[in-house]
């Protein structure tokens, strides 16, 4: 299958006044061309953190020390996110990958409508797209439009026109652009954001809200947390990404409405043909959308395999202690012992040492690395070889 | 005692909080020392009148017998800075003190106990508020007739409203807080559950934070006295040492700055003193409440 | 709708509020002797000669009760009382005095807000860098100047030191015979609008020239203060989910800090500038009477030092009915500047 990205080796470390927290060890991860794939772990394993440096948006003191990440969008070279340039970062985010964040609340802006916030992504990166529709409304109308008032809005219409046409042929064209920043006079282009409108409210029906003509100019507060997923899922999509990361979408959010929204991202997926990486802490939820499942503790992937095998012969210790821990109907859930290492002084070698039944000797000297056991199963750990565990003799 | 540590540890953290630290304390102990500094001249009665040299208007330059030289009047700058800054604490801590109590009683009553109470008042600190702070207190101390003590009153009546306020918002927060319900449920009085439980959760920070507005309390004093309201001529007080050069600054014919220490050295001692209380005060608000650091 | 009983109960609200305000100033008068207070009821200098009988008339031995009302009634009918530092009635005075100050405002609170706004976006969005260092020295320091010292000490400098380069008071001399001559019309009493209705230069430039250093005392206190609050304000904002949101879209840094960090940050910025106000008529005390500027300030300090109760009440209750019609004005403004508070809660 084609990778679509491919993290080399990332280090994330955090600098703060109480010492440097690793927050990702020279962490590698492969996404395919149009598979889900699913990152688990406890809070603080690092699975925000991955989101975060595929976007490069680690905030100081924060910094993604070393590595790369290869992106290749269909029908391009692959492109090193780590090494362009800051525009070039900024081309990508939310046009070819964009993210869904935990909490739909903060997520948006309290002062922007949603029609504003999603007419915002597309203004940005389909600017050109939006113009052409506009001149393209703006002729229909000024050669169609035969009614008697027609006359009397001509000259304006004409206008519009020409300033279309010229930002059409050449975005840096000086006269429009010019007239854009002057107050009054840039309703002359008024037409261009009216475009982002209507496609913001194509959105917005595209995620399923009712009634989108007037939720559009809602203001955040006056929706419910589920609806604010949606136009946050409507807002990420508006420019078809072809990667889409999904950072604990539904964990803020009813379980009724946890499942519709699980549902409008399949379907959207499928739609979109994205790719999707979803970060979730609730195996039920990656069991249900996901490809693959990527096992995350201290910082790395422990364990990284298609859904079914994680979940059928899970080989690390600390997978299989998560799934021992899920409560089931008539079981025990067995907690895993011991709590997340301190993130300041974390564990010698493999970071789940201390709170591994097997771990021997070699696990606190030497931190195993992740290696292919069985056919697209991967699992870091000393004690798995040949595509088994070892037993514990 | 971990939140002390706590506190230290941030305090340390930050140069600038000890900067301040270190200027309040040397401002401190010239407070403590200025009968040693700057002794009272013989058969002078009064120390915090500012002994003159004679009856001159001309402010005459530093010399041996005028370290600072001496102000319009021929009162001795250095005698009056150093007494003013006992003049400063003075003002600084008996309206600090004041305008606590009166803002944890009026506070706690209103924030403990709501309803129609609470209404009243808040309407009363609404109508204090209701007036640029320092028109107020122009107003209040001629009503009161100029005195050191006036100035005090006057400042009392325009600070405590905001504490008061403060003050029941943070009784409103704690009691919420289900230990007071339980306290209650076993009989305990209001007045033993303000005393007991209200109090000491909510006022530890406010008690600092009060400490911290000396630095303000003693900038409007001090524009009081330049304004002519506050204390009687001749009275050790920075404020009034200003007002004392406003006709000074500009110098002889031959030397523009020549009265330059008239108006300089009080004002620096004013500066320093207010940046002080600023830099400790800055520090601590971060450190203790972000709510606060925003009033 | 909810803005709408939002808007009642506010302007409720503000009946006992200035109902306590005169009040308030009432219990201060009565710290005053009676021929003090009598000072009050006259509205011609030929009254001063009878201040016993105002006393009879307005009753001033009488209950405090019925003192009140006529008090009351008399502040209603516009008459605040006899202003004897500058010779006419306080109201006339007021009126008088306050295109001065309103010159003096209309410069300086621009820049505070503008500024303070300007250099607190600067500061948290360069947190802990060079540009946040220097601002916040800048802002502690600027906080803690004496306004009194620090506008002396600009007098010292460009008064003194440059002769004559910026002078205290209104207008010079011969500037002000211009004025008050009969060829120049005084549409507003702002010395530099007035000016420039005339087209006459020499008076624009002479007002300004007088007005730069009150406007740099005035502003310096206060756009620390601003600036503080709009970095603390910031920095929450460029804290919240929202900003990575908006990082995420891919807009660049200026339009996150501008836009969607900025336009929240001002929120609790706005809720102060009642405050501002305040501070602002505060300044203008200290400012006017170092510069000899006579504006409504100016008189403040001469009636107050001149124990000039009726002045000084009479200003004290228009800065009050003032301050508490600007924090009015602050609530509205607030509602229109927060959707949250503007549609009320959730529709859902």
């Amino acid at each position: 299958m084609e990778k679509l990205v491919e993290i080399k080796e990332v280090s994330v470390n955090f600098y703060t006044y109480e010492g440097t927290v690793k927050a990702l060890n020279r962490l590698s991860l492969d996404i395919f061309r149009g598979e889900t794939l699913g990152l688990v772990g406890e809070t603080g394993c690092g699975k925000t953190m991955t989101a975060l440096s595929i976007l490069r948006l680690i905030m100081p003191p924060g910094k993604i020390e070393n590595g790369a990440i290869l992106f290749s969008p269909k029908g391009s070279e692959p492109v090193d996110l780590l090494a362009i340039d800051e525009n070039a970062i900024r081309a990508i985010r939310g046009s070819k990958i964009s993210m869904v964040f935990q909490e739909p609340g903060s997520a948006l802006n309290p002062v922007f409508t949603i029609g504003d916030q999603i007419s915002e992504v597309i203004l940005l990166h389909k600017n050109h797209e939006m113009v052409s529709r506009a001149l393209s409304t703006v002729s229909d109308l000024a050669g169609t439009n035969n009614e008697w008032y027609a006359p009397l809005f001509k000259i304006f219409w004409n206008v519009q026109a020409y300033l279309l046409s010229q930002l059409n042929s050449n975005p840096q064209a000086l006269l429009p652009n010019a007239v854009s920043k002057l107050p009054f006079l840039r309703r002359f282009l008024w037409r261009i954001n009216d475009e982002a409108k209507k496609k913001s409210v194509s959105m917005l029906k595209e995620v399923e809200i009712p009634d989108a003509e007037r939720i559009v100019n809602y203001y955040p507060h006056q929706l419910s947390g589920g609806m604010k997923q949606r136009a946050v899922i409507a807002m990420a999509l508006a420019c078809s990404p072809g990667f889409l990361i999904a950072d604990e979408p539904t964990t803020a959010l009813d379980v009724t409405i946890q499942a519709q929204i699980l549902d409008l991202l399949q379907r959207l997926k499928d739609e979109f043909k994205s790719s999707v990486l979803y970060i979730t802490h609730d195996l039920g939820v990656a069991a249900a959308i996901c490809d693959r499942i990527g096992v995350m503790y201290g910082g790395n992937i422990v364990e990284l395999a298609g859904t079914e095998e994680i979940f059928d012969r899970p080989l690390h210790p600390y997978t299989r202690a998560l799934l021992a821990a899920v409560p089931r109907p008539g079981e025990e859930p067995r907690p895993i012992p011991g709590f997340i290492p301190d993130p300041l002084s974390p564990p010698s070698g493999c970071p789940f040492h201390p709170r591994c039944e097997l771990a021997r000797e070699i696990c606190s000297a030497q931190n195993p690395v992740l290696r292919e056991v069985s056919p697209g199963h991967m699992v870091s750990c000393h004690m798995v070889s040949g595509g088994d565990i070892a037993s514990s003799n | 005692m971990k939140r002390f540590k706590f506190l230290l540890y941030h305090f340390k953290k930050n140069p600038l909080s000890i900067a301040g630290l270190v200027i309040v304390v040397v401002f401190a102990l010239i407070a403590i020392f200025a009968p040693i500094i700057a002794p009272t001249p013989d058969g002078h009665h009064d120390p915090y009148m500012i002994p003159r040299d004679g009856y001159v208007s001309t402010p005459q330059p530093p010399s041996s017998d005028h370290i600072f030289g001496t102000t319009q009047g021929q009162y001795d700058i250095f005698y009056g800075v150093i007494w003013g800054t006992r003049t400063a604490f003075q003002i600084g801590l008996i309206v600090i003190a004041a305008t606590l109590v009166i803002g944890l009683v009026l506070g706690s009553v209103a924030g403990y106990f709501g309803g129609i109470i609470d209404e009243i008042i808040m309407r009363i600190t609404d109508i204090f508020l209701a007036f640029p702070p320092l028109i107020l207190a122009m107003a209040v101390t001629i009503a009161l007739g100029a005195s050191i003590e006036s100035v005090m009153i006057a400042i009392i009546v325009v600070t405590w409203p905001s504490y008061a306020r403060v003050i029941r918002g943070d009784i409103l927060a704690v009691r919420e807080e289900d230990y007071i319900e339980a306290s209650r449920g076993v009989g305990a009085s209001h007045l033993w559950v303000i005393l007991k439980h209200v109090i000491p959760n909510s006022i530890y920070p406010i008690f600092i934070m009060a400490s911290l507005d000396i630095g303000a309390v003693v900038l409007t004093a001090a524009a009081l006295s330049f304004l002519g309201l506050g204390v009687p001529e001749g009275y050790a007080d920075w404020g009034q040492m200003i007002n004392f050069a406003r006709n000074w600054i500009v110098g002889t014919p031959t030397n523009t700055f020549a009265y330059w220490f008239t108006v300089t050295i009080p004002g620096l001692f004013i500066f320093f003193f207010v940046m002080g209380w600023n830099l400790l005060g800055d520090s601590l608000r971060d450190i203790l409440d972000p709510r606060l650091a925003r009033r | 709708m909810e803005f709408r009983s939002y808007l009642i109960r506010r302007l409720l609200l503000l009946i006992p509020v200035l109902f306590g305000v005169t009040i308030l100033i009432f219990g201060l008068l009565q710290l005053f002797p009676a021929y003090q207070r009598a000072m009050l009821y006259v509205t011609d200098p030929r009254q001063l000669n009878n201040i016993d009988e105002i006393i009879q008339m307005y009753g001033l031995n009488e209950p405090l009760w019925k003192q009140y009302f006529t008090w009351l009634g008399q502040v209603f009918s516009g008459n605040l009382g006899w202003s004897k530092v500058v010779g006419m009635s306080v109201t006339d005075a007021i009126f008088n005095f306050l295109p001065a100050t309103l010159e003096l405002a209309i410069f300086a609170t621009p820049i505070i807000i503008i500024g303070g706004i300007w250099l607190g976006t600067k500061s948290a969005a360069h947190k802990d860098g060079p540009v946040d260092h220097i601002s916040r020295a800048g802002a502690i320091v600027g906080w803690s100047l004496p306004t009194f010292w620090f506008g002396l000490v600009l007098l010292m400098i460009f008064y003194g030191y440059f002769t004559g380069l910026f002078p205290p008071e209104r207008l010079s001399t011969d500037i002000s015979v211009i004025v008050h001559s009969g060829e120049f019309t005084r549409y507003t009493k702002l010395n530099f609008l007035d000016g420039i209705l005339n087209w006459e230069w020499s008076v624009v430039f002479d007002a300004l020239r007088h007005i730069v250093l009150p406007v740099i005392t005035l502003s310096v206190v206060n756009i620390a203060f601003i600036m503080r609050l709009m970095r603390s304000s910031m920095l929450e904002s460029l804290g919240r989910g929202y900003i990575l949101t908006a990082r995420a879209k891919g807009l660049p840094e200026k339009t996150v800090i501008n836009k969607h960090a900025r336009r929240n940050a001002m929120i609790p910025v706005l809720t102060v500038s009642g405050y501002l106000f305040a501070a602002i008529v505060n300044g203008v005390v200290i400012t006017e009477s170092i510069f000899n500027y006579k504006g409504l300030g100016w008189w403040a300090w001469r009636t107050a030092i001149n124990l000039d109760v009726s002045s000084i009440l009479g200003f004290a209750l228009f800065s009050g009915v003032l301050f508490v019609l600007t924090n009015l004005v602050v609530d509205l403004l607030y509602a229109k500047f927060d959707p949250r508070v503007r549609l009320g809660g959730s529709i859902k």
